[in-house]
């Protein structure tokens, strides 16, 4: 199974049509231009490969790559 | 916390059109969609508006709108349930049902409330909506109001589609949504296979024909003339704004659904009826596409067709549109900005599309040219391109 890190880059760019490297720090609107469904496709696939599911309480606030990768540790601590 | 306060959290955000220098949007306009139009007291070419067969300064439509005045007045000031309801409402819903062949159909006052309020009636959180990345505010806003599992596939992505569909058997309903023709794009929908695997998965297609119907199949009547699906067994919505060149937003389907919304829709059952004039403009205009239909369109596809190419030649990055709207792929939102404002410059009417209408970075500048345009006023629109620069 990928890493988090990883998985969470895999994801961003299959939904995404951005080819450059992908930084933590990244803004996902502003720098990657990832809108709000953006957001939604990389969660799922996601989801998919961890075999979870993410509410859509849990991606609120998502601003940047880091922010995904943590959010993703959290839940996937507290499945554990 | 005071009054000042909270009227500072609104403060609309001018930077990019202070960077432009321009503001494309609320233009006010002059006159009626003629062969030329006036904006702000100045002469224009009309490649905005979606007046498609540009039919909606027709006399035969106006005069159909001033027969329900005097008959009906401006508004029967109520709900269709309460005493908003006329004859004439009865009447043109059964006419549309006809006209794309569905069993039933009930009139919003826009197609915006029909698809913003449909799926909160039908769709709950032990539900999926799988729905085009691209699909339009009315049908993303509609599906977060139903607080159901949303799962956006690419756009027109059979196979990303059927990864959400496989997804899906875990719900109690997967609902397939898309449109026919996407407004930004000029794409459109692969609806046959669409309906295929909803049929596979057990899954309903809900698709917005807003910009197809009165403009693809052989004789006008949309999608599922174009795509030759009979018996469809799903929910069909479309504006009447476009096209048919008046107002309001229909949804079209089995009898069961649409007496269930009759009931349960709010945006329906709480919303001021469509009035009189514009339902007299849409029995008007399906008369009208009966007859007049392949030599309006025609002229409308060929009008397209010129326009495409000369922006092809020109090296401007066009979308792949096989449909009546050409786009031009303009870049971030100031690019976009700047280019309209030398289109504006040129007299001619465009459309731009930036972030959240298109993704961030991927702006939009449409054209539709009606079939009420003359050739020398399209002749004049490519030659202003061309020129655009001087």
């Amino acid at each position: 199974m990928k890493t988090i890190e990883e998985a969470v880059i895999t994801a961003l760019k299959e939904n995404t049509s951005w080819d450059g490297e992908i930084k933590m720090e990244q803004t996902l609107r502003d720098e990657l231009g990832i809108d709000s469904f953006g957001v939604l496709m990389i969660i799922n696939t996601l989801e998919d490969e961890f075999g979870i599911e993410i509410s859509n309480e849990d991606i609120e606030g998502l601003g940047t790559v880091a922010d995904i990768i943590n959010r993703l540790n959290e839940i996937l601590s507290v499945n554990a | 916390m005071n009054l000042q306060q909270f009227y500072q959290r609104f403060n609309v955000d001018y930077e990019l059109v202070r960077k432009a220098g321009f503001n494309p949007y609320y233009p006010v306009i002059e006159s009626g969609l003629d062969d030329i139009i006036i904006v702000e007291g100045k002469k224009f070419i009309d490649l905005a508006s979606n007046n498609y067969l540009g039919l909606a300064n027709d006399i035969r439509l106006k005069d159909a709108g001033k027969l329900a005045i005097e008959k009906y007045g401006m508004s029967l000031c109520a709900t269709p349930i309460a005493s908003g309801y006329s004859e004439l409402y009865d009447m043109v819903r059964h006419k549309l049902s006809e006209f794309v062949g569905l069993e039933n159909t009930i009139l919003y006052p826009s197609c915006y409330q029909a698809n913003n309020g449909l799926f909160n009636v039908i769709a709950g959180r032990e539900d999926i909506a799988i729905i085009d990345r691209c699909s339009h505010s009315s049908l993303i806003e509609g599906v977060k109001s139903a607080g159901c599992k949303i799962w956006p596939f690419r756009h027109n992505d059979m196979t990303h589609l059927e990864k959400g569909l496989k997804i899906s058997q875990k719900y109690r309903q997967a609902y397939v949504i898309t449109e026919s023709v996407f407004s930004t794009e000029g794409t459109i929908v692969p609806f046959n296979e669409i309906v295929a695997l909803c049929d596979k998965y057990g899954a309903l297609p809900v698709i917005d024909d807003s910009h197809g119907i009165g403009v693809i199949g052989k004789t006008g009547r949309g999608i599922l003339e174009h795509a030759d699906i009979k018996d469809y067994n799903g929910i069909y919505t479309a504006s009447l704004g476009k096209s048919l060149a008046n107002s309001g937003g229909m949804i079209s389907g089995k009898k069961e659904i649409i007496d269930f919304l009759k009931y349960y829709s709010s945006h329906l059952v709480y919303s001021t009826s469509i009035i009189p004039s514009s339902l007299a403009g849409i029995d008007a205009i399906l008369d009208i596409i009966d007859k007049e239909f392949p030599e309006r369109s025609k002229k409308m596809w060929h009008y397209t067709k010129l326009i495409c190419d000369t922006l092809i030649e020109l090296d401007y990055k066009v979308s792949n549109s096989s449909t009546a709207i050409t786009s031009i792929k303009s870049g971030n939102p100031l690019e976009t900005l700047q280019l309209t404002r030398k289109i504006f410059d040129r007299g001619i009417l465009v459309t731009p599309f930036i972030y959240p209408s298109v993704q961030y970075n991927e702006g939009r500048i449409r054209l539709i040219a009606g079939a009420n345009l003359t050739q020398p006023t399209l002749d004049k629109a490519l030659k202003a391109f061309r020129n655009i620069n001087d």
